[in-house]
């Protein structure tokens, strides 16, 4: 009895599946209808290879495609009683929308209005991440970083080949970067340390190496010179930019210490201004920021009178580590404007006024001996007694 | 008669100036599937060619430069692909009817495929196919654009399975190589031979720029050839190596 009711129960069930095949059906043998038509340019030229899109209206719907013949005729096959919207697009003509209801054979006719900037806006470029050309390395910022990085440091730690360390000296595959620019300028004195730990992290779009780099471009390839150069390319948008931090600090005994530095930059023009006041004894211009700003060991060892100037005083203020007390006042601000395509006007003055009291104690020992007089009449009893001898 | 002249020199400017030809460059990058290529791999004897074929052909980049007519589909000219590397990734495209170098002409309805035998070149001459294909209302996002999914069956070429995603926003008929006829650019394309021995690549579109190129089809460098030419060409050339 049972098992009567089971089967009867699978043929209930049979009769429901049969009725919604059936119902299925008559969904698929929807009529089909025709859509034509001829598309034409503004002077109503015949416009072969254009696209005919109708998109169903509901989100499931099917969407049909034509593509006009050499006479700029299309026939497209659709299915009746469903909106469709017509998309009609051709390579640098504007694109036009319309809504066909299929009832019965449809018949439009289009003309398209000519664009010249049509495709402009859907431009796609998704560079190759690294690029190496002779001796350039490029590499594109966006395919290494997670965007947590904050400052340019930590982007130019995740580049392969590229190492940062601690003071931010640069090497890239194990060769000293030696120049630091910014789209193509120097970027304050060039040294790497300034930009690597203060240009923001998510500026940067992209990073070129270039080895054996050269100011003057045309004398490229011609030497060979040791300078590695860094330029930092920024994104679009982000080609201004202001950043800067401050360090403030008090403490016992009149101790201080106040460290502005912030920068402004944009294509045009780059300013930076960074102060240094502190009493707690820390140099604000060191030995290696003078060789630096005098450009380099390899420029000084190239002007001899130079020399002299680094075994002089200026040597002898600027490593004094050895004081009691000590007062920095530093400033330098630099200016660099771009006045016309090929010229640019720098200025800068850095300005250090360091006062120092430094502390010499001399203890000197006099040893006192009794019988300088028996030294000094040594000789004299000497010749006293050869005289005796000889007489 | 005079008025009639400058009039009708003045239209042909006016038409000329009309159809400035836009030409853009879509780059993309093939990948082969490794499972498939092993098929030809066997077990203990790994086939050192088959091999030197997948390395070649993967990450292949192929650019397809278009305008409103005619399209060129090529093997990039990278600084070092070294010849070799190009004729292996043109061994490889053989498995799907493909050459290095294909020219689409909407106006003739024609294809122009680059054949390199023996130390002759030509170009074979075979009819734009028309492509069935079925556009479902699957899509996704590529960057900012809207990509739709369309399929199609090529059941006289070792049963091909097509997925292609294309771009509305971009208005061409062209595509890679042979696949095309989809009212956008194809951006993301899915090749699959369904067979026991059937390979499988995908190309990525990686870049689509403006260039200032012109296309043309260097019909004055090598000779045209019909299907059969061709054929008679390569049987003469495996002649001579099988003399029996």
């Amino acid at each position: 009895m049972q098992q009567f009711f089971l089967v009867r129960g699978y043929y209930q069930w049979g009769i429901c599946l049969i009725i919604c095949i059936l119902s299925g059906i008559s969904v698929f043998g929807q009529q089909e209808l025709m859509f034509k038509g001829t598309i034409t340019d503004s002077i109503a030229n015949p416009l072969p290879y254009t696209n005919v899109i109708l998109t169903s209206i509901h989100p499931n719907g099917a969407t049909h495609f034509g593509i006009s013949d050499a006479s700029g005729k299309f026939k497209i096959t659709i299915l009746k009683d469903s909106t469709y919207t017509v998309e009609v697009t051709h390579l640098g003509f504007q694109k036009t929308i319309d809504t066909v209801i299929a009832q019965k054979e449809i018949t439009r006719n289009y003309s398209l209005v000519e664009s010249t900037t049509a495709l402009d806006a859907v431009i796609i470029e998704q560079k190759i991440p690294m690029l190496v050309k002779e001796d350039t390395i490029v590499y594109r910022v966006d395919n290494f970083v997670n965007g947590k990085e904050h400052k340019l440091r930590e982007v130019l730690k995740k580049l392969p080949g590229v190492e940062v360390d601690k003071l931010g000296n640069v090497t890239v595959n194990g060769k000293k970067v030696t120049k630091l620019l910014v789209e193509g300028n120097t970027f304050f004195t060039g040294d790497t340390k300034l930009g690597v730990n203060n240009i923001p992290a998510d500026a940067v779009a992209e990073i070129e190496v270039l080895d054996n780099y050269s100011a003057i471009s045309f004398l490229k390839g011609l030497s060979d010179s040791d300078q590695m150069a860094l330029n930092v390319k920024l994104k679009e948008g982000k080609k201004k930019f202001v950043f800067g931090d401050i360090h403030a600090g008090l403490g016992y005994k009149d101790r201080y210490l106040l460290n502005p530095a912030l920068f402004y930059y944009s294509k045009k023009l780059t300013a930076n201004v960074i102060a240094d006041v502190n009493s707690i004894g820390t140099k604000s211009f060191s030995m290696s920021d003078y060789i630096q700003f005098e450009g380099g060991y390899a420029e000084i060892m190239d002007r001899p009178q130079e020399l002299n100037n680094l075994s002089g005083d200026i040597m002898s203020f600027l490593n004094n580590e050895d004081v009691t007390s000590q007062k920095n006042n530093f400033g330098a601000a630099s200016l660099s404007a771009a006045i016309g395509k090929h010229t640019r006007l720098e200025v800068f003055s850095i300005n250090n006024n360091t006062q120092e009291t430094t502390l010499f104690k001399n203890s000197l020992t006099y040893i006192q001996s009794d019988n300088i007089a028996e030294v000094l009449l040594l000789p004299i009893r000497i010749v006293y007694w050869a005289y005796i001898k000889s007489s | 008669m005079k008025k009639l002249i400058v009039l009708t020199l003045i239209l042909t400017l006016k038409f000329s100036l009309g159809y400035t030809q836009q030409v853009y460059e879509a780059v993309y990058t093939m990948k082969v599937d490794e499972q498939r290529m092993s098929y030809y791999l066997e077990p203990n004897d790994p086939n050192r060619f088959i091999k030197a074929i997948y390395n070649a052909a993967n990450g292949a980049q192929f650019s397809l430069i278009f305008s409103n007519d005619k399209a060129v589909f090529q093997l990039t000219e990278k600084l070092h692909i070294d010849d070799m590397k190009a004729k292996l990734i043109s061994g490889f495209l053989v498995f799907f009817h493909l050459s290095e170098t294909i020219y689409s002409d909407l106006d003739t309805h024609k294809l122009y495929q680059f054949q390199e035998a023996g130390s002759a070149s030509h170009l074979l001459k075979i009819p734009l196919e028309n492509i069935n294909w079925n556009i479902t209302s699957e899509s996704k996002t590529y960057g900012k654009y809207r990509l739709y999914k369309a399929t199609a069956k090529l059941k006289n070429k070792s049963n091909l399975h097509l997925t292609a995603w294309f771009c509305k926003e971009v208005p061409t008929n062209f595509g890679p190589g042979l696949y095309a006829g989809l009212p956008g650019l194809i951006m993301d394309l899915t090749v699959d031979q369904q067979e026991i021995s059937g390979l499988k690549f995908t190309l990525n579109l990686e870049t689509l720029t403006k260039e200032n190129k012109t296309i043309s089809i260097p019909f004055d460098k090598y000779k045209v050839c019909t299907q059969k030419e061709s054929d008679a060409i390569y049987e003469k050339l495996v002649g001579n190596i099988k003399p029996n």
